[in-house]
């Protein structure tokens, strides 16, 4: 089980504190969807993904992110349980929407680079290290329950 | 071969133009220290690496960062060949420096971060999808030659 510091904990949670779930969520899926386009195979049903403008302004990205990002809240809330967090969303991203489990690694390099973009000098090598460790629980845990 | 648009060559070489080399290659040695700390290994001789601030204020992580990224333009100005760029620098890191080829990613995705962290909003997700691209190019090149 990952521990996380004091330290580190203060450092995720502070910096959470001042996120935009709405915002930064629709911009973290949607880079997802441009950087690594074969992502877009899980959104069919999404509309124009035709284009970074297309997919950066498209709505129903925009809403998922949100979901996504704030499902990613839970984390920051249990950073000491994340395989119990996470225990039923691994077995729906396993058993009914098929996902290979490197996507959530993926997306968690999304979230650190948004933060990175949105929050600047404040997004200091010590908050980084402390959000690459928590993205990277994240994405296992949400691997663990794959079979 | 890695092959890039011409669309994704201007994204690369009009941010680069901006780009403060010994400033940013100094942050992007000194965040690869810090959130991967093994990473430490290779630079025994560097002095005292025992703290976040002491790595990034250590002079000669500083020195050496604005090698590495001075390097890195190189890669900028031989975007068609950068299997041939990065020859020689292959066959050093792997027959006198010993470097897991991962670590090349690892220093990718550090510059990533460092070149959101700086340009904000303007670091947008088709200029992102680009320097990913050429940091995955450039990581692979500098593993070609390990044997």
């Amino acid at each position: 089980m990952v521990h996380f510091t004091a330290e580190e904990k203060v450092a995720v949670v502070s910096l959470w504190a001042k996120v935009n779930v709405e915002l930064v969520g629709g911009e973290v899926l949607g880079r997802l969807l441009v950087v690594y386009p074969w992502t877009q195979r899980f959104f069919d049903s999404f509309g124009n993904l035709s284009s970074e403008s297309a997919i950066m302004g498209n709505p129903k990205v925009k809403a998922h992110g949100k979901k996504v990002l704030s499902s990613f809240g839970n984390a920051v809330k249990h950073m000491d349980d994340l395989k119990d967090t996470f225990a039923e969303l691994s077995e729906l991203h396993c058993d009914k929407l098929h996902v290979d489990p490197e996507n959530f690694k993926l997306l968690g390099n999304m979230i650190s680079i948004v933060l990175a973009t949105h929050f600047s000098k404040e997004f200091t090598p010590h908050m980084q290290a402390a959000w690459q460790k928590l993205t990277a629980a994240v994405a296992n845990a949400l691997a663990h329950k794959y079979h | 071969m890695v092959h890039f648009s011409a669309e994704e060559k201007t994204a690369i070489t009009s941010l680069w133009g901006k780009v403060n080399v010994e400033e940013a290659g100094g942050e992007a040695l000194g965040r690869l220290l810090v959130v991967y700390p093994w990473t430490q290994r290779f630079f025994d001789n560097f002095g005292n690496l025992s703290s976040a601030s002491a790595i990034m204020g250590n002079p000669k992580v500083k020195a050496h960062g604005k090698k590495v990224l001075t390097s890195f333009g190189d890669a900028i100005k031989n975007m068609d060949n950068l299997k041939g760029a990065f020859a020689k620098l292959s066959e050093l890191h792997c027959d006198k420096l010993h470097v897991d080829p991962e670590n090349f990613r690892l220093l990718g995705n550090v510059l990533v971060i460092i070149l959101a962290s700086h340009f904000g909003k303007e670091f947008t997700p088709g200029v992102q999808a680009a320097w990913q691209k050429l940091v995955a190019g450039v990581a692979t090149a500098l593993a070609h030659k390990y044997h």
